[in-house]
This record gives C-alpha cells, structure tokens and sequence, in this order.
C-alpha cells in the first residue's frame, strides 16, 4: 500500500457510495433479523395454536 | 458495541413507519389477504366484472385470459397508486419494510418444502442456475468492455444483472469503487429490466407451453431482483412460484462468490492501485443471514415437526407476506426508472439481460424436451 496516499484512491464520489452503501448493507442486515424474527414467531405461533386445537 | 448500535440506528422508527406500514396493510386488504374475511377487495370486484361482461373464447379477461392473481393485483394497484397518484413523503420509511416482509415471506417458504423437493430440484437445476450467475457475469463484463464502459459501472452492472439486482448491487459496489450514481444507475437499470419480465416473461411461458417448474426455473435464472423472480414465479402460477424462491435461495446464497468473481474479473489493476481485499470479511459480510431463517423451517418441516393444518395456515400467512411485499414493492416502483436508466449502460444490461432469459428459456425448453426436467 505504500505510496499510495488515501485521497489519490478515492475520489469524493466513492466515499459518499462507500457511507452510503455501508449504511444500506446495515440496513439489509438489520432487515434480514426482522425478517427471520417476524417468520419465526409466526411459525412458532401457527405450530402453538394448531397444538392448542384453536384451528 | 458502536458498531451494532450504528446498524440498528439504520431502521427507522415505529412512529415514522406507521403511515408507510398502514399503507401497505390497508392497501394489501383491499387486494386480497387470504383467508380474511373481507369482500370489498379489487380480487372479487374482478371477478364480478368477468361475470358481467360476456365470456371471451368461453373464459373471464380477467381471471382466466389474463391471469390476474393476488401478485399481478397487489403489484399493479401498487405500481398505478405510484405513478397516477402518487405516495406521501410520509409514507416511505414504513415502505422501505416490504423487504422484510419480503425475506419473512421466503423463510415461511421453507414450511411448503421437504427433502424430496430439494432431490426433486436435482444437481442439474443448481448447476444451471450457477451457470447463469458467474457466465452472465462475464458476459457483462465482456459487453462492458467491447463498449468501453468504466469497469466499475460494468461491474456494478454485472451484479445486479447476474445475481439478486439490488440487493447484490449494493453489496458488490464498495468492493469495485462504484460512484453513488452508478449504483443508483445499476439499479434502476436492474429494477427497469425486471419490470418487463415480470409483465412479459408469463405470457411467454404460457405461449411455449412450459411447465410450472421448468418456469420456476426459468424466472430464478433469468429475473435479476429477488422480489421480482417470486412475483415473476407466483403469476405463472404457485408450483412455479414456490420452485423460483426455493432456486433463488441457492442464486442469494452465492452473492458473496458472485462479488468476488465480479472484483477479481471486472476490476483493473491500474483502478485498484495494488489494494489487497479480505475475502473472509467480505463473505462475512455479505452473507445473507435470513436464509438461514428459512433452511431452519425447511429443516423443521422435513422432520414433520408442522402438522398438516399448520403447514396450510403457514402457506396463506406466507402469501399475506409476499402480498404485503408486493404491494411495497409497486409502491416504490417508478416507471420514470426506465427512462432514467440512460443509454449505454442500459444497453449492456439489457443486452446481457436479454441474452440471459433467451438462453435460459432454450435451454430449459431443450431440457424439457428430451426429458430431463419436468
């Protein structure tokens, strides 16, 4: 990496992908944690009614 | 700890997604949840106008000739509230949840399969499908070239052309240093092209007469946008539908490799200045945890832990999902995105794009003919 200072690499327009990217990639995840939260649960209370003889 | 504490920051919160999420849910009732006792949806007034008016051929337009299923109504009542009407600014934070319904939708998914499914599905289907994926790439990559386009838009191109549209877009650009408007470009170019095969691609299946898994294959090969191949799937009609998302979790699984390939082909070494990348991390990184969401559910039925009545309440609990997604989706989707794709660019994707779903449809035609697939 040597003499290749950090500016020369990035231009302005890449930083703000890389903030912005980063952020969404966040976003994704966190969404993947709601998604698996919300399907679980619903499954794991389908399976508990069903159990019950609710329906 | 800063970290987690920046990721969960990113989601906004309950009271400025409640508009959005309301919309989503009121909209989605008036198209039609299943199983829910409400007769004012946009389903039955279809239904009514196909009784009314005199049969076509002997079939109803609507529900016979033109196939309009919970997907087509809740994607176009959300495309045409968009573009006629337009959505409040209060709205998009709660609209920006319809992944997550999306992703629940597909780990509920896992209820409908068991292992014969995956048998059934066969090494042929795996290896066309990561055919398609790393060879659509390089034919991106090699478009790119032949019509000079930077390689980092080509990049960005590849990805969402060759994998999951927005989603591998967005994790593939820091890797190629894609500028903020060519990702912006790449997936409006994703999305745009995705549009015409949600509307086209059906009535082509049904024209060559293909069958419901073949089509299944077909939409995961050929659809860039995940959203977009399970719609794509569910019009054709629900063996397909479930067969495209069981494929396209194979096509999700492979974004950190496809990001790779894409890095390792597209980028030039005078673009990446000796810059060294930490394949673990980006695997890690990239990795999309909700699949193992549904390989959990999909394990959990394989061992019948779900009693049948269960199974079938999972199923219509999946469609609420996919419907709620859908509607989200045509919310967010603007037909300006076609024009805005600009040019070139969208001739390399287009092209690539096209050259993808002609391959895939002979191929599997090919395939179905001399009986090797269903």
């Amino acid at each position: 990496m040597a003499g290749i200072p950090e500016e020369e690499k990035k231009g302005p327009g890449e930083e703000e992908v890389e903030k912005q990217t980063e952020a969404q990639m966040h976003r994704a995840r966190v969404n993947d944690y709601v998604a698996i939260a919300l399907a679980l649960g619903m499954v794991l209370l389908l399976w508990f009614l069903q159990w019950m003889g609710l329906y | 700890m800063t970290k987690k504490s920046s990721m969960w920051s990113t989601l906004p919160g309950f009271r400025e997604s409640l508009p959005g999420l309301l919309a989503l849910i009121i909209i989605g009732i008036f198209c039609e949840l299943p199983g829910l006792p409400w007769p004012i949806t946009v389903h039955n007034l279809l239904h009514y106008i196909d009784q009314v008016l005199p049969p076509i051929y002997g079939e109803g337009l609507f529900t016979d000739l033109l196939h309009f299923n919970y997907v087509v109504i809740s994607l176009g009542v959300g495309i045409l509230i968009r573009n006629v009407v337009g959505v409040p600014r209060s709205w998009e934070k709660g609209l920006s949840y319809y992944s997550v319904f999306l992703h629940a939708g597909i780990i509920m998914l896992g209820s409908q399969y068991l292992l014969r499914d995956m048998v059934k599905l066969g090494t042929l289907t795996i290896i066309i499908m990561v055919v398609f994926v790393f060879g659509s790439a390089a034919l991106l990559i090699f478009l790119g070239r032949l019509l000079k386009l930077n390689d980092s838009l080509s990049g960005i191109l590849a990805a969402g052309f060759s994998m999951c549209g927005v989603t591998a877009a967005v994790a593939t650009a820091p890797m190629i240093r894609a500028k903020s408007e060519q990702l912006a470009y790449a997936i409006a170019a994703t999305v745009s092209f995705g549009i015409f095969c949600l509307i086209g691609l059906p009535y082509l299946g049904r024209l060559f007469g293909i069958s419901q898994y073949s089509f299944g294959v077909i939409s995961a090969t050929a659809v860039p946008n995940s959203a977009q191949v399970i719609a794509t799937g569910y019009m054709y009609g629900f063996e397909a539908g479930k067969v495209a998302g069981f494929v396209n979790i194979g096509r999700i699984v492979l974004i950190p490799a496809g990001a790779l390939f894409i890095y390792f082909t597209a980028m030039t070494r005078e673009v990446l200045g000796g810059e060294k990348l930490n394949i673990w991390q980006t695997v890690k990184e990239r990795f999309p945890i909700y699949v193992l969401g549904f390989v959990v559910v999909w394990a959990a039925n394989c061992f019948h832990f779900f009693p049948k009545p269960a199974v079938f309440a999972m199923n219509k609990v999946m469609i609420w999902f996919f419907t709620l997604s859908f509607v989200g989706l045509g919310l967010q989707t603007k037909l300006s995105d076609i024009r805005k794709a600009g040019i070139r660019g969208a001739i390399v994707g287009y092209l690539a794009g096209s050259i993808k779903l002609v391959l895939a449809v002979v191929v599997i035609v090919i395939l179905m003919k001399h009986g090797y697939m269903e």
